[in-house]
């Protein structure tokens, strides 16, 4: 009964402390938020599934191990070596005891213990749902099962797991400090491990060796769509009880080997020794009494000269020392090297498992992810230590005698928490360099490392520092403190969002948001940035005086007794020091809000939420007012980089096109721009200046066909400090601005507020983003999607900059002049375009050359220039391309521009391809077998000189099937012709897997795509191409490329009207033979998932060498609807089936063998082919042509029989 | 230069009373604060050292305000705590050389170590000055504690129950260091134990629960209880049945039988016989009277 002794005595000593209710009360508020609010996300957004999903439930669960095992870890820990921190092993190990009875017992009782925090989060998430009870748009109803299945999977298993390796480390080594350590190496090496088996590849491996189980559940879930996750309990599928069992067996293996290494007996014995040979060694030379003992007047009579600086440093030294040899600090320093060098590695990966080159923002960037919980950890814990010391090793009483300021201490500590911060920078900037040097980059900006490093993170770390030390001399003791310090962090962190100040002013030690960029450097944002340092700074000087006015010395005393006696014994200085803080601080706060909110309108996200619900409610019925279209423009552009202004004047002719007069014209204008605008005839009698939109009354009215001259100048007024950095288009170096900023007619549906939720909550109507879908177009289809308010449009340009600095805008260079300290161009449109296109100013590079009569040009920042021969060869190509197979190019020139990361896509403009610098100018495309997403990305937006630029949809449901999916076509046609089928097999797994995993996060509802919304980028990108590639492999590219090039004649430069998706896939159904119409239907218009597996494939070698290879498949077809609930359809379609032979080593496919269309039904078929080499995989779609909701099963190893 | 100190007085939260009202004057030389446990010795002491504010009163040490100048005081003031600590995995040299710097002794680190090694010396820790301070033994750290003590020649020296847990041999040694330097400056020494009073100090004062009980020169305090101090040794039965008007002094054990003294103006018969008073007597006479 001994064991039921223990496992008894174990539970109520912890029932009746208080740190398991504590525990509990952390875990339900923290997934209770996480469910019930916007505010606390864990393991990702919730999106559109119900807050209390069984796949929620589950998610939480999973990820909540990860906090609940380090308070398990508390318990198990303590279960384990409180015999011996309590020093009652004297007195129980002497008692006759049975080791395992002991052990299992005290292990027993701390996993029920240590299990219960995590019930916090059925607790949380059942508050959340009765709190929301009657909201049944987004709460399910509570299912005891679900949570049931989650503890069993998840919270059990990992509790035993997370508790048997603490427990085996703490009966072993008898230290609270190695187990927590232990633990913490766990989690890193977790995260790291999973990071470094990101690749679709890994997967599997990925989902074993996760101790939590969480990957496991994603690769089981993570092309579950909305309907699945509101209704699917848990999958147990074979990985994830494979992954239970493995870990469950090795919590039992540590357990086990723990228990046997463990004994009673009590090893102190070393320590003990050290101890006596001390004390024996002092008795042998204590003198007799009487002996010569030096008298007090012997020694040197000093007068004491209290020195500040000596003391300063002196109490530095003794601080530094004191944190930087303990283990802990040690071990986070080694975490921190280990942890950021991985970073480094795995953060220069992008999508598609491509590499970049190590630029030095990059790495930056990935040195401050990775380590930024290092410094958090040590000021948050080392504060503490800290402002304890002398209390804690009972020094106060000796040190609070001596003749010292307060202010010593302060600073002390202030300067000692840098230093030990300093270290972990020092490692992020060595890992970024070795990376770099690795990498074969020797371009080192130092600069850039210590500007964004060690000052701008210096700034933040030094801000926390002072909170830290404020909450603790705050604080009547360490555990309080540190609850302080931790409220205040998340209360600063969540609280003014909460009450929506954006303000930055209010936000302890916030400074503006920055992007580095190699254009321009930190150019922008230099100014708001380190004047809000300053400001912070004085702030924090002020709070580290009052640390020093309340800091513990001597004896324990009350708040307002160490304020008051503080305050007293301060001296003039101390006092002068503290009025200069607040003065500063208070001029410097006031410099600041009159920057930022009175020189600069700070509209925060509230506020500009309510302007566009406004906007929306006020406007809209102005949806189908006839307004003017524009036909051409004049513009005259100043661009003035060095102080980030610009002017635009345009003159525009804008025409009547409709039958009917126009009596009121409303023009929107851009927010943050001086507008003026000049209409002849036209009177403003309406300047909305808070929804920015103006209405101009026409007299008389504009008659139809009539042609007014339309004047307007739009000027940036870059002033002052704002809140946040805004048009960051306007830049020292890389100024890219659009036409959009100029005004434009109509109710601009743009402009509204379109996330489902928040227009919910907002109390707004549904809305759907474009106009429903209709077949007859007609009056539907008289406008096009890219703008509201023209249709072709010839446009000519002025623009200058700086004399170092080339412009570039639409068309062709007609004339380029200097004036002064100015550059001069002047473009001209070749041919009329839509009114959509860019203006780019910056110190280029340009690497021209010529393709026939067209112009391709690359302007590239001169430190960028590995992928630019490539982009040129890409505009080739696809150029070759598209001409042989649609139909001319129309622009007598082909520019890639590359602009700053401030934003990070490229875009298609008419003949010109701004190119983020983020994406493509730095990707690393050395290695051969990688997926060249350079080359694709050009072929892309080559393909929309073509798709949008010629043919472009009309503003309905289904345009960007025109423009997106045949840009992504083309891309992969392009593609395909360079790299070959090999290369695309691996290309499309990613866009299946991008397409199922981004649907299961749908926040409306899943569009077909010829109805795909504008935003649904899985849809008409990744779906889009991944059917138009299939169609292309069924019926032939010619085909396909005969149907698009039929489009293009009938609609090239043509509209209004202007043509819908049905245009698309009637040209398509035209040139596909009728047996495959149902293909087009079900991929086109539905949404049609596939279920195919393989489930046997044997193989027999034939005596002529050849081989007959047999398999077993399943097929299986759903149709899914907008909310992804599945239904299984009768399948009757055609079917590749084939083999591919072993892969060459270092390679993953092998070659395809054979391939064979077959018409399939639903359920199981034999099927037989014969091949002419050994087979290593054989099934059903080898190339996975069709979306498969589980890609992985579709072949199988062949199994070589006689 | 005399400690002055005038009306005392802390209650701490809760109503306890550590020190009420106290007045004293203590002069140059060893001053000894007797008291059972928790009478305020050790808040005085505090309060003195600046570590801990009074309600009211005030202590004046020569010119200096000794609840007001803080740093005034701390300049000229060596404080033995009663109980302390020191930082872990810290020698005596390195922990002594950084309390010098805050003390403002020596002139730069060279100087300052060189006062510390002296130090060290003269209380005889110089074999073990590069050990850690925290494995030292009771008597050892006892030492260290003097010595950060005496550091700047200070000119008020505060020890508080220094000798709690020593041998007596360390005990000897620790008190002859003491008598040394207390030739000259004030050292106020706080102890419970009777003994150390009478063969240390030239003044003494005894506080009970807050209160000045006594003040005065030990041997004062014994003259002036001559013969009228009672003795007889008896049966542990005769001690149950012992009269309960009789003022009872103490009664110990002397080879386990019990001895009593008692309080008397005159003979109290019964057998007690008269014996010459002793510093101890004086200190129970005052606490049964208060």
């Amino acid at each position: 009964m001994m064991f039921g002794e223990f496992f008894r005595f174990e539970l109520q000593y912890w029932f009746r402390g208080w740190m398991i209710y504590i525990f509990i009360a952390i875990v339900s508020l923290m997934f209770g938020l996480a469910a019930g609010s916007e505010f606390v996300q864990v393991g990702g957004a919730i999106g559109n599934t119900y807050r209390n999903a069984p796949y929620i439930v589950a998610l939480f669960y999973a990820t909540a191990s990860t906090i609940t095992c380090f308070m398990a870890a508390s318990i198990y820990d303590s279960a384990a070596s409180r015999d011996f921190t309590s020093k009652m092993a004297d007195i129980l190990y002497s008692k006759p005891l049975r080791k395992w009875d002991y052990l299992l017992g005290r292990f027993l009782a701390a996993s029920v213990v240590g299990f219960l925090p995590t019930l916090g989060v059925s607790v949380g998430i059942g508050i959340a749902t009765l709190v929301n009870i009657g909201d049944t748009d987004r709460w399910g109803p509570i299912g005891i099962a679900n949570h049931l299945l989650a503890i069993l999977v998840f919270a059990i298993p990992n509790t035993l797991l997370f508790g048997a390796i603490v427990f085996a480390i703490a009966t072993v080594t008898r230290n609270t400090l190695y187990s927590f350590l232990g633990l913490l190496a766990l989690i890193v090496g977790y995260a790291v491990a999973q990071a470094a088996l990101g690749k679709l590849e890994f997967e599997m491996i990925a989902a074993l060796s996760d101790p939590f189980g969480a990957a496991a559940f994603d690769s089981a879930t993570k092309y579950w769509t909305v309907d699945e996750r509101n209704t699917q309990s848990i999958p147990l599928t074979q990985w994830l009880i494979l992954n239970r069992v493995i870990w469950l067996g090795v919590a039992a293996a540590i357990f086990g080997y723990a228990g046997t290494r463990f004994s009673f007996e009590i090893r102190s014995k070393q320590s003990r020794k050290r101890r006596q040979a001390v004390e024996s060694s002092d008795l042998g030379i204590t003198p007799v009494a009487g002996g010569p003992v030096l008298t007090a007047t012997s020694l040197p009579v000093r007068t004491p000269k209290v020195r500040w600086l000596d003391q300063l440093l002196s109490t530095l030294a003794s601080d530094v020392t004191s944190i930087v040899k303990t283990t802990t600090y040690i071990f986070i320093m080694a975490f921190a090297a280990i942890d950021v060098l991985f970073g480094v590695i795995l953060g220069s990966q992008e999508f598609y498992g491509l590499y970049s080159f190590p630029v030095t923002y990059r790495m930056v960037e990935e040195v401050i992810s990775s380590l930024a919980i290092f410094p958090l950890a040590i000021i948050t814990y080392f504060t503490g230590v800290l402002v304890w010391r002398d209390r804690d090793s009972r020094i106060h009483e000796i040190v609070g005698a001596t003749p010292s300021s307060n202010s010593v201490y302060a600073v002390s500590r202030f300067l000692t928490m840098l230093i030990v911060i300093f270290p972990i920078l020092v490692i992020g900037i060595a890992a970024g360099c070795l990376y770099q040097v690795l990498q074969g980059y020797t371009r080192f900006e130092f600069s850039v490392y210590l500007e964004e490093l060690m000052v701008l993170q210096g700034f933040r770390f030094a801000f926390l520092i002072v909170i830290g030390l404020l909450a603790h001399s705050i604080s009547p003791n360490k555990y309080v403190g540190y609850a302080v310090f931790l409220f205040f962090f998340v209360l600063n962190a969540s609280l003014w969002q909460w009450l929506r100040w954006d303000t930055l002013l209010v936000r302890f030690g916030a400074l503006p948001r920055h992007t580095y960029s190699d254009l321009y450097g930190l150019a922008p944002f230099r100014p708001g940035l380190y004047t809000f340092a300053a400001y912070w700074s004085f702030v924090s000087m002020g709070l580290l005086w009052l640390t020093a006015i309340l800091m513990h010395r001597g004896t324990p005393a009350v708040f307002w007794q160490r304020f008051r006696s503080g305050l007293a014994q301060s001296s003039t200085l101390s006092r002068g020091f503290a009025t200069i803080s607040l003065i500063m601080a208070s001029g410097m706060g006031g410099w600041l809000y009159y920057n930022t909110m009175v020189l600069n309108e700070l509209v925060g996200q509230a506020d500009r939420e309510q302007r566009q619900v406004e906007y929306e409610t006020t406007y809209q019925n102005l949806a189908d007012v006839t307004q003017p279209k524009v036909d051409s423009i004049k513009y005259a552009i100043d661009i003035y980089p060095e102080e980030r202004n610009i002017q635009l004047q345009g003159i525009q002719s804008i025409v009547n096109k409709s039958e009917g007069p126009i009596e009121k014209l409303y023009l929107n204008v851009a927010p943050g721009f001086l507008t003026e605008i000049e209409i002849p005839r036209a009177k403003l009698i309406n300047d909305d200046e808070r929804l920015l939109m103006r209405t101009y009354e026409i007299v008389p009215p504009m008659a139809p066909r009539e042609v007014l001259e339309m004047k307007y100048t739009v000027r940036s007024k870059n002033r002052g400090i704002e809140n946040q950095v805004s048009q960051t288009e306007i830049v020292q170096n890389g100024t890219f601005f659009n036409n959009s900023i100029a005004p434009h007619f109509g109710y601009d549906s743009n402009r509204r507020i379109m996330d489902p939720k928040r227009r919910k909550a907002l109390g707004l109507p549904e809305a759907e983003p474009f106009p429903a879908l209709v077949r007859d177009c007609g009056d539907h289809c008289l406008v096009h999607y890219m703008s509201n308010d023209s249709d072709w449009v010839s446009v000519e340009t002025i623009i200058s900059t700086s004399s170092d600095q080339i412009a570039v805008a639409p068309g062709s260079l007609v004339k380029q002049w200097q004036d002064g300290d100015r550059n001069y161009f002047q473009y001209r449109l070749d041919h009329r375009s839509l009114n959509f296109y860019s203006f780019i100013s910056a110190r280029y590079e340009v690497e021209r050359s010529m393709i026939g009569d067209v112009a391709t040009e690359v302007y590239y920042h001169k430190e960028h220039p590995w992928n630019v021969s490539k982009m040129t060869e890409a505009i080739k190509m696809t150029l070759a391309y598209c001409t042989e197979n649609f139909g001319p190019y129309k622009h007598k020139q082909a520019r890639i521009i590359e602009f700053p990361r401030v934003a990070s896509f490229a875009q298609a403009f008419p003949g010109t391809m701004p190119y983020s610098e983020s994406i493509g100018f730095i990707s690393n495309l050395e290695k051969p077998d990688d997926i060249d997403m350079v080359h694709f990305v050009v072929a892309h937006e080559m393909g929309h000189q073509w798709w949008a630029h010629q043919v472009v949809g009309a503003k309905m449901q289904g345009a960007t099937l025109l423009s997106e999916s045949l840009a992504e076509y083309t891309a992969l046609m392009v593609m395909r012709r360079k790299y070959g089928e090999d290369m695309m097999h691996k290309f499309l797994e990613y866009e299946v897997d991008r397409y199922l995993r981004d649907r299961g996060t749908e926040q409306l509802k899943e569009k077909p795509l010829v109805s795909v919304d504008p935003n649904q980028g899985y849809i008409h990108y990744q779906k889009g191409g991944i059917v138009l590639y299939y169609l292309a492999e069924m019926i032939g590219e010619e085909r396909v490329n005969a149907a698009l090039q039929s489009v293009i004649q009938q609609y090239a430069y043509q509209g209004p009207p202007y043509p819908n998706s049905y245009v698309l896939i009637d040209a398509l159904k035209q040139h596909t033979p009728p047996e495959l119409h149902g293909l087009i239907k079900d991929q086109f218009e539905e949404i049609v998932l596939y279920g195919n597996r393989t489930l046997e494939a044997t193989a027999t070698e034939l005596p002529d060498g050849k081989f007959n290879v047999k398999i077993k498949i399943e097929c299986e077809k759903f149709s899914a609807d907008e909310k992804g609930k599945e239904t299984s359809v009768a399948m009757d379609d055609w079917v590749e089936i084939g083999a591919f032979t072993r892969p060459e080593s270092g390679k993953r496919y092998g070659r395809l063998l054979h391939k064979e269309r077959v018409q399939l039904t639903s359920g199981t078929h034999e099927l037989e082919f014969q091949v002419q080499e050994r087979p290593d995989k054989a099934g059903i779609d080898p190339q996975r042509f069709l979306i498969d909701r589980v890609p992985g099963d579709n072949l199988k190893t062949v199994v070589i029989g006689s | 230069m005399q400690l002055v100190i005038n009306n005392l007085c802390k209650t701490y939260p809760g109503g306890v009373k550590a020190l009420d009202n106290i007045t004293m004057t203590i002069p140059k030389g060893m001053f000894g604060l007797l008291g059972p446990n928790g009478a305020g010795k050790s808040t005085l002491m505090r309060t003195l050292a600046t570590l801990q504010t009074a309600d009211s009163g005030s202590a004046k040490l020569g010119d200096i305000d000794v609840l007001k100048q803080h740093d005034e005081v701390r300049q000229v003031l060596g404080y033995l705590p009663q109980e302390f600590g020191v930082y872990p995995r810290t020698s005596a040299v390195a922990l002594l050389t950084h309390l010098a710097a805050l003390k403002g002794v020596g002139d730069g680190v060279r100087d300052r170590k060189a006062v510390v090694e002296q130090l060290l010396e003269r209380v005889n820790l110089t074999h073990v000055r590069h050990k850690a301070v925290s494995t030292y033994s009771g008597g050892m750290r006892q030492r260290f504690g003097i010595a950060q003590a005496l550091l700047g020649d200070p000119k008020l020296l505060i020890v508080d129950e220094p000798t709690a847990g020593l041998d007596p041999g360390e005990r000897n040694r620790f008190y002859n260091l003491l008598s040394e330097v207390g030739e000259s400056i004030i050292v106020i020494l706080s102890t419970h134990i009777v003994e150390d009073c009478k063969e240390l100090c030239t003044n003494m004062a005894i506080i009970h629960l807050g209160q000045l009980l006594y003040h005065g020169v030990p041997e004062q305090a014994e003259n002036g209880m001559s013969g009228k101090v009672w003795e007889k040794s008896m049966s542990k039965v005769e001690l149950s049945a012992l009269d309960p008007k009789l003022k009872i002094l103490s009664s110990k054990l002397i080879a386990g039988r019990p001895v009593v003294r008692i309080f008397s103006e005159w003979d109290p018969g019964q057998g007690f016989h008269s014996v010459a008073p002793n510093l101890e007597d004086v200190f129970f006479v005052h606490l049964k009277a208060g």
